[in-house]
């Protein structure tokens, strides 16, 4: 590489000045902004539904305990009525 | 707290990296808003990669390669732009020394891989084994390279009557 010595040292010398660092918008701020929100109700859905389906299990399991014999539509409409008493 | 944290070491590469790595994209398309635009592409899909960061390279060079491939995503897709012969427009209202706009010039001469491959090892002043791991090929490969790349640029010089 030595026989490139003087193209070297001119082009640090000089090739910084050639195109300065640009200056840029700053896009990239309100593109996190935007993350950052997506981020927050992407895990408030997830804690919701982790919430309510604890909460499911819980019900079912409860009616599993008191041997509740219902069918499937009359099990969904307990529990519908279950969870609105809880909330 | 975790997201914070992310978020501002990511804000704080943006600082850093982003002038150079819009620098970088300019060499290789020769547009300035072209750039821009990609950089804050480069820049959003690094974001969106950060998990996939494996750290066997450093940040900057991994925001190196990732806007390179935007670029070449930009280049593919732009075909009717030609990515050789360009014309490197100025980013800074302040003059240029002859120097430098020799220098630009002589850069718009050559082919985009040339181009690139002087654009990193002088602009951004990276080593060879980072630009190696930014173009996805071999140290001794760059190695080569930029001796042919220097074997290139230097008669460009020469004939704007520049001892080099």
């Amino acid at each position: 590489m030595s026989e490139f010595k003087k193209l070297d040292h001119f082009m640090r010398t000089h090739a910084p000045l050639a195109t300065a660092a640009p200056k840029l918008r700053r896009r990239p701020r309100r593109l996190l902004a935007w993350a950052s929100i997506a981020t927050v109700c992407l895990c408030l859905g997830l804690f919701q539904l982790q919430r309510t389906e604890a909460r499911n299990t819980e019900v079912i399991a409860a009616m599993e305990v008191l041997e509740w014999d219902l069918s499937q539509e009359e099990a969904y409409s307990e529990i519908t009525e279950l969870v609105a008493l809880v909330d | 707290m975790l997201l914070a944290k992310t978020e501002s070491a990511f804000e704080e590469l943006y600082a850093t990296q982003a002038g150079g790595v819009q620098r970088f994209v300019l060499g290789i398309v020769g547009n300035t808003s072209v750039a821009e635009e990609i950089t804050q592409e480069a820049f959003t899909r690094a974001w969106k990669g950060l998990p996939l960061f494996s750290f066997q390279s450093s940040l900057k060079t991994w925001v190196y390669s990732v806007a390179l491939n935007a670029a070449r995503d930009w280049l593919r897709s732009h075909r009717h732009h030609s990515a050789d012969v360009i014309t490197l427009e100025s980013t800074t209202e302040a003059p240029l020394s002859i120097e430098a706009r020799a220098i630009r010039e002589a850069l718009s001469e050559l082919d985009a891989d040339t181009r690139i491959l002087l654009m990193l090892h002088y602009y951004d002043d990276l080593d060879l084994g980072q630009i190696a791991q930014i173009l996805e090929i071999p140290t001794g490969t760059v190695k080569s390279r930029l001796h042919t790349a220097k074997a290139k640029l230097r008669p460009l010089l020469e004939r704007k009557g520049f001892d080099v």
